[in-house]
């Protein structure tokens, strides 16, 4: 997308009333969880060093905490494969589920499976994916994309789920939500009953024990990875904690910074398929690590804390332009600030370097982040690497501008010599009056006071002061 | 595909290595002691709106009886090979109200011929109930399957008193848990819910729309 569109998404966005409404008191209420939870400031300070030490200790040394993940989930009976892209990991999926005769799949809400494309590549080849989170369910019915990366369907009234299930699963209309879930519910559950293959995101896995974890509220996701004959795990390689001992920690955290709860209703810990003697479990399980660009990321010391997220959802709720714009205004798998962070360098800066613009660095995102990822600085890592012919981000430099790049080093050279610099300001306080409100300079100046150039500079009201100083002795 | 397995991790150790710092802070939480630790584990279990009953050994029966009997439930899957089955077979009156239903390890696949379209309750043991978290810790086990705890509309989970721990942290050191694996653990805080229509919590989505916690005197 160009910036163009994401200006026109903007200001759609801006101007839809109700949307705006409901999007400050959904955030209002998140932030209020989270800091009903997390109200010692000294405590939380505390905690969130130390979750950044667990993910550190993790992202800084990828490697060999995959390799030992990987042979712990073999001990357990779990099969791991690995995806350099979206389209290995979904074929992944594919096959495995082609391999059991299978058509049918259920699967839990999962960022990375959205990333990835899955439902679409499934669909091409001939399977039924259903999505059984009630939000992603709710808004796969009408084909629309995660508006947050916890509540998918935060944009959907009770009104409009109403006549979405009264179009498209047939049941008379209603607006009660809890006729609606019930009527979820139902639908579902046979759905769960007939799956062949179950889908989950994972939370965190455990490279010490080969352990997946899965963090809910609803039970779907214990559905998906309970009821089916199979269960497929996927991840992005970076979700991994090195030791179960420090589940506890990083389970608080990423509950309690997404929606303030002590704990998520369901921590599903799943250490491999069914042994002989089990009654239910699926008899495969599989787990799909996800490349996608992070290795790429792990590369470089400071956008490599980019992948010590949780993907909590925290940085969006206290994220002034999200609240305002929302989720679907960015057109990317992940808004708000993480998806600031995270998509330009997953998919390059020629694609996505608009989101690194729509931040005003004020800061709100690094300082609420359960693991402490430096997003404003990363963000502005993202700005410089647009014009920096020689950094590290994929498509770094294709903002770089002759022009541009002209203009600085002039600038460069004037604010280093004191002559150039005198004539300059002095050319400025004549003429800057005169600034054009049309041409390139009109996008400032048709939204900021027109600046007034002072006759005399900092220099010069320094050296006023010296002489009197000196004056007045 | 074991390309992409090599070409990932030689990126991976392509990149420089971060030096990390060797020990990782331990999180330890409140660690209280008898009737605080009970009280702190009642109170994180009833704030997430499950229903804490404490009861004597003698009193599991009847107990469970009226629960069931207040809800117009008519039958109840619970294991009779472990501690809170037994009492309840030796307790349970034989008038026919309610149906206890044994797992039938004999049919080809009980958990979607019978457990899905019939069972109303279930009653399971725990591992343990840690309070700082309020939520039981569950190991599925053959006679007491994963899918007992979440298909059911009702679960009762029964756990002694002594089963108490301050912390999910003190249970995965308490359990030796890293290296006793079991292939399935669940922690379980409370009904299932979702907030995904208008941002409203609601209660019973798709598992359990009701969890009971009997809190059961040693
Ligand atoms: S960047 Fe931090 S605050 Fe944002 S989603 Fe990730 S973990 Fe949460």
């Amino acid at each position: 997308m160009h910036n163009a569109d994401f200006t026109r998404n903007v200001a759609k966005a801006l101007n839809d009333a109700p949307q705006r409404a409901h999007l400050e008191h959904v955030i209002t209420n998140f932030m209020r969880g989270r800091r009903g939870l997390f109200n010692d400031d000294e405590e939380l300070a505390a905690l969130r060093e130390a979750a950044n030490a667990v993910k550190r200790r993790v992202v800084g040394r990828l490697a060999e905490v995959l390799e030992r993940l990987e042979a712990s989930c073999a001990a357990n009976g779990i099969q791991v494969h690995w995806a350099e892209t979206g389209e290995e990991a979904s074929n992944i999926v594919l096959d495995i589920t082609r391999s059991v005769g299978g058509k049918t799949l259920v699967k839990s809400k999962s960022m990375v499976t959205e990333e990835i494309h899955l439902n679409k590549t499934l669909e091409a080849n001939g399977c039924e994916i259903r999505e059984t989170d009630l939000g992603e369910f709710i808004i796969q019915l009408i084909g629309q994309t995660p508006f947050h990366i916890i509540a998918p369907a935060l944009h959907v009234t009770k009104e409009q789920v109403g006549a979405i299930f009264a179009e498209k699963i047939g049941i008379d209309y209603t607006e009660d939500p809890d006729r609606l879930q019930a009527e979820a519910r139902r639908f579902l559950r046979e759905r769960f009953r007939r799956a062949d293959v179950g889908v989950t995101g994972v939370n965190f896995a455990v490279a010490e024990t080969g352990t997946i974890c899965v963090v809910e509220n609803e039970g779907n996701a214990r559905m998906c990875a309970s009821v089916p004959r199979v269960h497929v795990a996927v991840t992005g390689l970076e979700k991994i904690v090195d030791r179960l001992a420090d589940l506890p920690l990083m389970l608080r955290m990423l509950v309690g910074s997404a929606t303030g709860q002590r704990i998520s209703t369901y921590f599903n810990m799943v250490g491999g398929p069914r042994r002989p003697g089990d009654q239910d479990g699926p008899e495969q399980v599989h787990l799909v690590l996800l490349d996608n660009g992070r290795s790429r990321m792990a590369g470089d010391e400071e956008l490599r804390q980019s992948l010590q997220c949780l993907r909590c959802g925290a940085c969006l709720n206290h994220c002034p332009v999200f609240k305002r714009i929302g989720g679907h205004a960015y057109a990317a798998t992940y808004p708000g600030p993480v998806g600031t962070m995270v998509m330009p360098q997953l998919k390059g800066l020629d694609e996505y370097g608009y989101m690194a613009l729509a931040s005003s660095l004020c800061g709100a995102c690094g300082e609420v982040c359960p693991v402490m990822v430096p997003i404003p600085s990363i963000i502005r890592r993202l700005r410089v690497e647009a014009h920096d012919a020689h950094g590290a981000v994929l498509d770094h430099g294709h903002d770089a501008a002759r022009m541009e790049s002209l203009a600085w080093s002039l600038w460069a050279k004037v604010m280093t010599s004191p002559g150039l610099n005198a004539m300059a300001r002095k050319t400025m306080a004549a003429l800057g009056g005169a600034l054009p409100a049309v041409g390139p300079l009109g996008a400032w100046t048709s939204v900021r006071v027109r600046p007034k150039f002072s006759s005399k500079g900092l220099a010069d009201l320094l050296r006023e002061e010296d002489a009197k100083e000196k004056g007045s002795k | 595909m074991s390309n992409a397995r090599e070409n990932i991790l030689a990126r991976l150790r392509a990149a420089r290595a971060e030096r990390v710092p060797d020990y990782i802070p331990r999180w330890s939480p409140a660690h209280p002691e008898g009737d605080e630790l009970v009280a702190l584990a009642v109170k994180h279990m009833e704030a997430t709106r499950t229903l804490v009953l404490r009861v004597a050994p003698s009193e599991i029966g009847a107990t469970v009886r009226d629960l069931l009997r207040q809800r117009s439930v008519t039958n109840l899957l619970r294991a009779p090979d472990t501690w809170v089955g037994e009492l309840l077979d030796a307790q349970w009156p034989g008038d026919g109200e309610c149906e206890l239903l044994t797992w039938d390890h004999a049919a080809p696949d009980y958990c979607r011929d019978v457990l899905f379209p019939e069972a109303q309750a279930s009653i399971t043991t725990v591992k343990a109930l840690v309070a700082d978290e309020g939520a039981v810790v569950l190991w599925p086990t053959p006679s007491e399957p994963r899918t007992m705890s979440l298909v059911p509309p009702l679960h009762i989970a029964a756990v002694r008193v002594g089963q108490i721990l301050p912390s999910l942290a003190e249970a995965v050191a308490a359990f030796d848990w890293a290296v006793n694996r079991p292939n399935n653990a669940v922690l379980i805080s409370g009904p299932s819910r979702s907030g995904d229509i208008e941002n409203t919590l609601r209660i019973g989505v798709h598992g359990p729309m009701e969890l009971v916690v009997l809190l059961v005197d040693d």
